[in-house]
């Protein structure tokens, strides 16, 4: 039993290196090959920790080639338009002028079902509202709404536009962030006085995040009882 | 950057150490085959007591190459000629007529090891 835990341990690392090694793309939307290729390593991690009998190098080399093979072949891919089309397709066109491609539609396999399904996550009940749709290569629909059913933005009614950067956290769970401090609005200096001020120490600190303006949000740790 | 070349050593150092682990299959099947090549033709001369001890120090190493083998090969082949081995000391200690088929199936067992590791189309597919 022991054998199988270190093994089980030993491969849960194997597999985490590995999907580090792809990068972030394989934890947000999957390409259909990275798709593949995920599914492909957990199954083979599965392997050697069900079987003691087989070696643990049949596991961990598998996994590693196939993460090598698929950073290789992405970078190939970002080189090459025609690797990129073979391997990730291209997307297609599915509402166009406000007109449903049945056609394109049929091609995807994708139901009139999926298609409301997917509008309705935009919050579209209305499909005379859609200008533009495109399945994307990942499978996820993108919507562009008619002029006339967009959202009013602030430049359109003569709200203050001037660019923003979003907030920078800076004390995370009682730990200062040298880099976010760096990057936000306030010197370390500021941010000693604005401690003080306050009578807090960073180990007080559950969120403290900065905007651009210099203004910060704290959220002191609860007690533990 | 630093991916890409982490990911093409990374295949480098695989196909190295594959290439590598091979060649020492290779050598240690030959000459675990070649030693029972040996105690068969002691065996033919009926030099009995010199066969068995080649036989005894052959197990003796087979037992040591077993270990670092299960790294690369699976339990299970590992386990049949661990048997093979097992059975052979008694045969040849007895002189009992299946001892001369015994080495043969042995031998062939081995052998296999590195056959079913070389890169070749049927062993791929």
């Amino acid at each position: 039993m022991s054998i199988v835990f270190i093994r089980a341990a030993i491969l849960y690392a194997a597999v985490i290196a590995a999907v580090r090694l792809m990068g972030k793309r394989q934890i947000g939307e999957l390409q259909p090959s990275e798709l593949a290729i995920t599914i492909l390593i957990s199954n083979i991690a599965t392997l050697p920790v069900e079987d003691p009998s087989i070696p643990l190098i049949t596991g961990l080399v598998p996994i590693f080639t196939l993460a090598a093979l698929d950073v290789l072949v992405g970078f190939w891919s970002l080189h090459s338009w025609r690797v990129r089309r073979i391997l990730c397709g291209k997307p297609v066109i599915v509402i166009s002028g406000g007109v449903i491609d049945q056609k394109k539609l049929k091609e995807l396999r994708y139901t009139i079902d999926d298609l409301m399904e997917a509008l309705r996550s935009y919050g579209i009940f209305d499909i005379s509202e859609v200008q533009f749709a495109v399945v994307e290569t990942t499978g996820a629909l993108s919507v562009y709404e008619k002029t006339k059913f967009q959202a009013a933005e602030k430049g359109d009614v003569g709200a203050n536009a001037n660019p923003e950067d979003p907030p920078v956290i800076i004390v995370q769970d009682g730990i200062l962030i040298p880099e976010a401090l760096n990057r936000s609005a306030i010197s370390e200096k500021r941010f000693a006085e604005i401690l003080s001020n306050k009578h807090l120490k960073t180990a007080d600190i559950f969120l403290m995040s900065v905007k651009s303006d210099g203004t910060f949000k704290i959220v002191k740790k609860e007690r533990q009882l | 950057m630093k991916r890409i070349i982490l990911c093409a050593c990374l295949l480098i150092f695989i196909c190295i150490s594959s290439f590598l682990s091979l060649n020492m299959l290779k050598k240690n099947t030959t000459y675990f085959t070649n030693d029972l090549e040996d105690i068969s033709r002691l065996y033919e001369l009926e030099r009995y007591d010199e066969a068995y001890r080649k036989a005894d120090v052959l197990y003796a190493d087979w037992n040591k190459f077993c270990r670092t083998a299960s790294v690369i090969v699976d339990l299970d082949r590992l386990e049949e000629i661990n048997s093979s081995f097992a059975k052979l000391l008694p045969l040849i200690n007895i002189q009992a007529e299946e001892t001369e088929s015994e080495i043969k199936s042995l031998s062939k067992r081995i052998e296999r090891l590195y056959g079913a590791e070389i890169p070749l189309w049927y062993n791929v597919f």
